[in-house]
């Protein structure tokens, strides 16, 4: 008894910082915010169980949230500075030459990053999904995913770096910053 | 329905071949939507990243770059593909966190719709751009432009 008391206050203080939302054995999606005001206990009962239980799940889960809001951040910043194009080069030119510079060029790494991350989790999340027994290797996955990140992120740090000590690797660094 | 042993005890775990949703509604196109945008977006943002980052430097992706790319038709698509489903999948994820967070009604109501015509206004905003890019003719006058033709 003690145990399952342990175990319900963990998931109730997990609850809002759930793995997945809240799944209904009757009705998989949709209703969420009443399915929120049920107790742990009566989502148990129910079949809602959650998959995470405040390990790796979650880290995955809140990495996923985290870097999915931060690129959206920067598609809206992204929309506004290509925008810039429809009013000459002199301003485009001019605008986008931020970009260029060595402290958004660090901030660049994290863009490059979370798209990196988000879509490889991503990948995770579906076979989770649509693979019967994807749920059984849902950590294993995520560390696949962490792999997948880090190995995809260092070649392509290096490129967007070089530059900042004179180094093109593209070779088509624009003279003004060589 | 899956079930996964947790600790000493069996449990339903609603994952596995059943937990994709059923019914027909809002919710589930949304589901849906995640998924698909989410596979294309795998390919069209990474790819994006490799050309605007790797196989280019972004201090050369100028005015004369894009002039040069949206000359071909295929990456005005390309970017009109990565723009709508990128901000239609990104808006719709801060909608489900706003369910997650945002429980009172009017509040609820007043985030989402801010999402929506948020997304409106920035999917008009670059498809404009996309459509209109002509080099050495500003938004103002191609639009201009349009409304002397109608």
């Amino acid at each position: 008894v003690a145990a399952r008391i342990i175990e319900d206050a963990a998931v109730f203080t997990a609850r809002r910082d759930d793995g997945v939302r809240p799944v209904h054995r009757h009705h998989p999606i949709g209703s969420t915010s009443d399915l929120y005001r049920r107790t742990p206990r009566q989502q148990q009962r129910s079949g809602e169980v959650r998959m995470y239980r405040g390990q790796s799940g979650q880290w995955s889960w809140l990495l996923h949230r985290v870097t999915g809001m931060g690129v959206l951040l920067f598609l809206l910043v992204h929309i506004v500075d290509i925008t810039l194009l429809g009013f000459g080069p002199t301003i485009y030119n001019d605008a986008i030459n931020v970009f260029s510079l060595w402290p958004i060029r660090l901030a660049s790494l994290a863009l490059i990053g979370s798209v990196l991350y988000h879509a490889f989790n991503g990948a995770r999340i579906i076979l989770i999904d649509f693979w019967a027994s994807g749920y059984k290797y849902q950590q294993a996955m995520f560390y696949i995913v962490l792999g997948l990140t880090i190995v995809s992120f260092i070649p392509m740090a290096y490129y967007v770096l070089a530059p900042i000590f004179h180094v093109c690797p593209q070779h088509n660094c624009a003279p003004a910053i060589m | 329905m899956a079930t996964q042993a947790a600790g000493e005890r069996t449990v339903l775990t609603g994952y596995g071949a059943t937990a994709r949703p059923t019914g027909m509604g809002w919710e589930t196109f949304s589901w849906w939507f995640f998924r698909v945008s989410g596979v294309a977006l795998i390919f069209l943002a990474i790819i994006h990243l490799l050309i605007m980052h790797v196989t280019n430097d972004v201090s050369a992706t100028n005015y004369q770059f894009v002039a040069q790319r949206y000359a071909n038709p295929f990456w005005r698509l390309y970017d009109l593909l990565l723009l709508t489903l990128a901000l239609f999948h990104g808006l719709n994820g801060l909608r489900i966190i706003t369910d997650d967070y945002v429980k009172a009604r009017g509040p609820r109501l007043a985030v989402i719709s801010t999402l929506f015509i948020t997304a409106l206004f920035f999917w008009l905003l670059g498809t404009i751009t996309i459509i209109t890019f002509h080099p050495g003719q500003t938004v103002t006058q191609a639009l201009l432009g349009f409304l002397h033709h109608l």
